[in-house]
């Protein structure tokens, strides 16, 4: 387990190559664990474990899962196992057969899927886009490898060029500051 | 506690990452400081945007392992954990003879992707690197409004508005090498977006031919799409020479992809 939360930290501070690791290491198992055990295609196998694993990741990003009190995959077939719930539910169809290849229940309460809920929101993500369109680079470019790429401060250090992490703090909170500023005029433009 | 302190706070409020000291100090600067406390609120639809960004390019991102993964199944199937003992071996079984089940129609759709769907998965230009010219008091000359509206078109991957603008663009530097040449780029990127290999091809090799010096940052981007504009254009022999050699240097961030597209067009 210990391993495990190390992994997660790694996560939490932006690793892209080790998430894609993490993606490839649970994809097959998860759909052969979908497929034999909610009699469902590939497609729509494919299509829950991404949910899934966009699920794992922003709870993961966002401080929602600190901690692991069961293996890593056994919280992501957990996560499955909530959205095949709703995906029946919301279709009106019977679950055939559930095979429990592992005991899920234990992670349930550190799970939230509300983030695949918050997507509809065009408005605010367009209005980011827009800022980030004006404010113009370097600011544009440290700011969206973080908070949008999820890169953490290091990979930024590279990316960028700067001398160290402390450099790319100082950018980018001068770069918040500016993004407030613009914001608010054009709230007071509208 | 300084701005920069301050703003440390409001970020990890909004990134749901404050730790209790954190928290504590956050809750008291809320409550006493006005300005504060607006500034947490001015910076909520900010950081909800980002959220949202961050999710539709993870979602980009997640789509692209999934093309390399049914394009080469085999190497991207790390362990990352290592497991031992009988009873894991057993499972081990299990597993793989059920996965031959479920992997046979992933290959069979990994044989029949699309020449357009590969070029999909491999174009991807690198749009961070782009340096947009910021506003500033006094606002931009015409010609500097013109390269920002040409980069920003760019910057979005909507080629058909960015190629005349760059062009544009270039032509009123037509005095400038160093502009001109450096618009290539740009411009061979483009008309491989908009499906004009040869045209492609022509502006990607101008730029290569610049000064050595001042194109190395972008280099390692127009060889590689300099070899898909040429399997764009049917010249497989070209781009089978050029992938080789991006495949062979190890520093390339292109190296892993021409490495994969070598095999492709080998196999046909």
């Amino acid at each position: 387990m210990e391993k495990e939360n190390e992994i997660l930290s790694a996560i939490k501070l932006g690793n892209p190559k080790l998430l894609e690791q993490l993606y490839n290491e649970y994809r097959r198992p998860f759909l052969l664990w979908a497929v034999q055990n909610y009699k469902c295609d590939d497609d729509a196998a494919l299509e829950v474990y991404q949910k899934a694993f966009t699920v794992l990741y922003f709870n993961v990003k966002n401080g929602k899962l600190q901690q692991l009190t069961s293996s890593l995959k056994t919280y992501i077939f957990a996560i499955g196992k909530n959205l095949f719930y709703e995906r029946f539910r919301d279709k009106s169809l019977q679950v055939v057969h559930i095979d429990e290849v592992m005991n899920t229940t234990a992670v349930q309460d550190q799970i939230d899927n509300s983030i695949l809920e918050h997507y509809q929101n065009n408005h605010q993500r367009e209005f980011v886009r827009q800022l980030l369109d004006k404010i113009g680079d370097p600011c544009r470019k440290i700011l969206s490898l973080i908070f949008i790429d999820g890169l953490g401060h290091k990979e930024v250090v590279d990316a960028m060029g700067y001398s160290d992490e402390r450099v790319v703090r100082k950018r980018k909170s001068l770069c918040l500051k500016t993004l407030r500023e613009m914001s608010l005029q054009l709230k007071n433009h509208d | 506690m300084n701005d920069f302190a301050k703003m440390q706070l409001i970020e990890a409020y909004h990134s749901q990452q404050l730790d209790a000291t954190q928290q504590s100090q956050f809750d008291e600067l809320y409550l006493n400081d006005i300005e504060f406390a607006k500034q947490v609120e001015d910076f909520k639809p900010i950081f909800e945007g980002f959220e949202m960004l961050h999710l539709e390019a993870f979602e980009k991102q997640i789509q692209s392992w999934e093309i390399a993964n049914q394009l080469n199944p085999q190497v991207n199937q790390p362990q990352l954990v290592a497991h031992k003992g009988g009873l894991w071996r057993k499972l081990m079984v299990y597993v793989a003879a059920a996965a031959i089940l479920i992997a046979a129609p992933i290959f069979y759709w990994n044989s029949q992707l699309t020449e357009n769907e590969q070029f999909a998965h491999f174009f991807d230009p690198n749009t961070m690197a782009v340096m947009i010219p910021a506003v500033r008091a006094g606002g931009l000359t015409p010609a500097k409004e013109l390269e920002k509206k040409a980069l920003e078109a760019y910057v979005r991957k909507d080629f058909a508005v960015a190629l005349p603008l760059l062009q544009e663009y270039s032509n009123v530097h037509k005095d400038s090498v160093r502009i001109v040449k450096s618009m290539k780029l740009y411009i061979g990127i483009s008309q491989l977006g908009l499906n004009k290999p040869a045209e492609s091809i022509a502006s990607l090799k101008d730029f290569l031919s610049f000064n050595e010096e001042t194109i190395s940052d972008y280099r390692q981007e127009a060889e590689w799409m300099l070899a898909l504009a040429y399997h764009r254009n049917g010249q497989k022999d070209e781009a089978l020479d050029l992938l080789q050699q991006i495949a062979q240097q190890p520093n390339n961030e292109y190296s892993s992809n021409a490495q994969k597209m070598y095999g492709m067009l080998n196999q046909k």
